[in-house]
């Protein structure tokens, strides 16, 4: 049996040398930057001190993960960024889908092209940017308080209030990443046998019904991976964003998993500690994926793996 | 025919890059050989001063070649400072090369201590920044103990002989040495922010300058009046770090001493006066309501554009800026006051007013194999020469000794390429950034370029802060493991609560039991206590 899948590799290399050829530079990227970096998270069970190195610093066991645990502050990072990736999820993940749809409806070739590059521009931007054009315009004076004085509302500065952190955060998100992330599914509207559609109309089908009964199951497949993929991701909010953003006078709905792991392990230089915080979110993102793939499996017969 | 086409089309694009390229190479060299001629008039010029000036042992002999880590330097024409004409004066003169490697990065010295990569030199502030602070650094093996080396340092020690108290600060509890500090030589060095009132609008209305709490109501309340947006402006840090307003309550928003004894300012009883009056100036609209997400920019703007009248800052970066900007507008003033106090006639006890040496030195490293030549790179700027030529920079090109004062040429002070005052100092000088040196009075006096400045120093050093601040003591690596994460819980607590409050999201009466018990379950009493053993020791030094 052992003998026989060795066989079978070899005569597989034989045969597909180019193949294999072409997969091993990502094979070492892979080894190199992903697998090898691995060791490094052993710090997060040591007290890491850089002059010692990684093997020489002591062993402590799980004193770092039992400090996060017992931090006043582990459940608030913990429900953020719980909430803030489940609003992402909630209304960030159907509009590139719905977007998608709508302008496959779209019959005017140079609309829809119009249309696409202007979503897909904000993507191109550099986070820095938008975040700075985000303060400036939700300041007292900013453009976004006199829209709201013109209907009807009082100036107030829209970045302080703890209620509205979520609201800019998810909505900005969507509009720098809905364009962008549509373009799979356009992608997968197009393999999509027109013939479906014509056999749809000849049973009288309408407009809304054929994207009901066509086009919805024709991306079913397109928008459950992605929709595993995002799960996977789930205590993955950005620091980078996050704390751009925010300010003391928000903490309270802003810091994250991510922003407090960059705040104690790299300003602070506590990196065991934020190893470990790092390791258990991870951990957790790994139990969402395996859990999201069992469900989609069951419920569809399709997942991931 | 396509085929030739394309052809045709890449070469002429190979040609063109060609081109640029050379192009881009004749420039630099041009450049290139301005600069070394400037070099070569520079070193005309000095070669005559450096025969009669250097004592034996500079410039040293052989070749010596050093790394220098530093986390900040941002000149329009300099990407490093080896590349100013003050480190190729200093490479001349010592003769130790610099290479250096500058990083801005918040989590830059993070990383930088983590790779285990190290320089020779790091420019860096143990005591605040590093866990443990420099004798955790030491015990590490990341930087050098230099008592061993201190013959090569006759200049620091001399000074730290004269000055005992300095020798103080900049020892760790065991007595060692591990940085050459950056010094301020005076106490109107110290000083440098405070708050400041616009000058014209209070004489247009007929106001005199605010001194109390109520006068501060009354005055920033007929501004709101007469329509002004946000009368009360300023980056919160400001506000936080020097104390202005709270200070008038007897309190401040971090550690201070009360009697000799460490309390902490956010739980006293008079935190919550403050903060009550300051909540309702903020609902009355007297204060700016983007005041927890203001940067330096944004309150320029307010401040030179009549949105807003008083803020707190410094007396170069925004006094001085805030000036210049509206030279033009001959009605535009601001006057410094003093720091607010609740009755008149009361002395301020909080203020704000730098330590002698504020923990910013530059550290030898372990990996460093140089040893002598850092020493003597680093302590030449505690001799005469060095003092000189850090502070006032190189004779006769951007000082002259006018009847034996160091006088800024016109080329520093009125560049005739019309760049800035400070960016010529930075060019030129050590004393606009942090170095290995004793900041001189005199380049005070002449960078503060307007009166107001100079009053505002002299108004805002009145306080009894020295008193009151903490100095700058050093917890063990187990007191910090112990106490760090409670410090920056209870900080962020804190300062959560006093922005809920000053928002009017909170109740400060109904409140402020639960507050202070909050705090004091986080443990706010093993971190007083951890700090008064350190302030023990450092006592005991």
């Amino acid at each position: 049996m052992k003998k026989n899948y060795i066989h079978i590799i070899k005569s597989d290399f034989k045969r597909n040398k180019v193949l294999y050829l072409i997969i091993l530079p990502v094979l070492i990227y892979f080894i190199l930057f992903r697998y090898l970096p691995m060791y490094g998270a052993t710090i997060a069970f040591k007290d890491f001190t850089p002059m010692k190195g990684i093997a020489g610093s002591e062993f402590v066991g799980f004193k770092h993960f039992l400090k996060f645990f017992k931090s006043f502050y582990f459940f608030r990072v913990l429900k953020n960024t719980f909430t803030l990736s489940f609003l992402q999820i909630l209304f960030g993940f159907p509009i590139p889908i719905i977007f998608a749809i709508l302008l496959n409806e779209v019959s005017n070739k140079y609309f829809k092209k119009v249309v696409q590059t202007v979503t897909y521009l904000p993507h191109f931007i550099s986070l820095v940017v938008i975040a700075g054009m985000i303060t400036q315009f939700s300041s007292q004076n900013g453009i976004f308080n006199d829209l709201l004085v013109y209907f009807g509302g009082t100036r107030e500065s829209l970045l302080q209030n703890p209620d509205n952190f979520r609201f800019i955060y998810i909505a900005s998100d969507i509009w720098q990443k809905a364009g962008w992330e549509s373009i799979i599914y356009l992608a997968a509207l197009m393999g999509i046998d027109s013939s479906l559609y014509e056999a749809a109309g000849i049973d009288g089908a309408n407009r809304f019904k054929k994207i009901l009964h066509v086009t919805l199951p024709g991306l079913t497949p397109t928008i459950i991976i992605m929709l595993i993929i995002r799960i996977g991701r789930v205590m993955e909010v950005g620091f980078e964003k996050i704390i751009l953003l925010y300010n003391p006078a928000t903490y309270e709905v802003a810091d994250v998993i991510s922003s407090y792991v960059y705040r104690v392990g790299l300003i602070d230089l506590n990196w065991s500690y934020s190893s470990a915080v790092g390791i258990f979110n991870a951990i957790i993102n790994l139990s969402f994926l395996f859990m999201a793939n069992k469900i989609s499996r069951r419920y569809t017969g399709g997942g991931l793996w | 025919m396509k085929k030739a086409n394309v052809k045709c089309i890449s070469l002429l694009l190979i040609m063109i890059m060609m081109l640029s390229l050379l192009a881009g190479c004749g420039k630099t060299e041009n450049k290139v050989s301005n600069e070394s001629e400037v070099m070569n008039q520079v070193e005309t010029k000095n070669n005559e001063e450096v025969e009669t000036e250097v004592s034996e042992v500079y410039p040293l002999e052989g070749d010596h070649k050093l790394t220098y880590w530093v986390n900040f330097f941002s000149h329009p024409e300099y990407a490093t400072q080896g590349e100013t004409p003050l480190y190729k004066e200093v490479t001349k003169r010592t003769g130790v090369q610099t290479e250096w490697i500058v990083q801005s990065a918040p989590e830059a010295f993070s990383l930088l201590a983590a790779s285990g990569e190290l320089p020779d030199l790091v420019l860096y502030n143990f005591i605040t920044s590093y866990p443990g602070g420099p004798q955790a650094a030491l015990d590490q093996g990341l930087i050098l103990p230099l008592n061993d080396y201190m013959q090569y340092a006759p200049n620091l020690m001399k000074y730290l002989e004269e000055n005992p108290e300095v020798d103080k600060q900049i020892k760790t509890d065991d007595g060692i040495y591990y940085c050459f500090p950056r010094i301020r030589g005076g106490e109107l060095l110290q000083t440098f922010a405070g708050p400041m009132v616009r000058k014209d609008l209070l004489e247009q209305n007929g106001l005199d300058t605010p001194v109390t709490i109520d006068d501060w109501h009354k005055t920033l309340t007929v501004f709101k009046d007469l329509g002004i947006q946000s009368p009360l402006t300023s980056e919160m840090g400001i506000i936080k770090s020097t104390n202005a307003f709270v200070g008038a309550y007897n309190t401040s928003f971090d550690m201070h001493l009360e009697n000799g004894k460490i309390v902490y300012g956010p739980i006293q009883p008079g935190f919550k006066e403050f903060l009550k009056t300051f909540s309702k100036w903020y609902q009355e609209g007297l204060i700016d309501k983007d005041i927890a997400s203001l940067d330096k920019a944004q309150v320029a703007a307010k401040m030179t554009s009549g949105q807003a009248v008083a803020a707190v800052g410094h007396t170069g970066s925004r006094m001085g800026a805030w000036l210049t900007a509206m030279a033009d507008d001959s009605n535009y003033g601001l006057i410094p006051t003093q720091y607010p106090v609740l009755i008149a006639g009361d002395y301020p006890e909080f203020g704000q007013s730098d330590l002698t040496f504020s923990g910013i030195g530059t550290s030898i490293s372990t990996k460093c194999e140089d040893i002598e030549a850092a020493m003597r790179l680093l302590d030449y700027g505690y001799s005469e020469e060095g003092h000189m030529l850090y502070n006032f920079g190189i004779e006769g090109e951007s000082y002259e000794m006018i009847d034996g004062y160091p006088t800024y040429t016109e080329y520093i002070m009125n560049n005739p390429d019309g760049k800035n005052v400070g960016e010529m100092l930075m060019a030129y000088t050590h004393s606009a950034y942090f170095g290995p040196m004793i900041q001189d009075i005199r380049y005070m006096e002449q960078y503060s370029q307007y009166q107001e400045q100079k009053d505002a120093i002299n108004i805002w050093k009145d306080t009894n802060v020295k008193n009151r601040q903490l100095p700058l003591v050093t917890l063990s690596k187990e007191e910090v493991d112990n106490v760090a994460s409670i410090q920056s819980e209870i900080t962020a607590y804190a300062d959560e609560f006093f922005y809920k409050v000053l928002f009017g999201t909170l109740d400060v009466e109904a409140e402020w039991d639960n507050y202070v018990e909050t705090i004091n379950k986080m443990g706010l009493n093993e971190m007083l206590s951890a700090y008064e053993t350190a302030l023990e020791r450092y006592n005991n030094r």
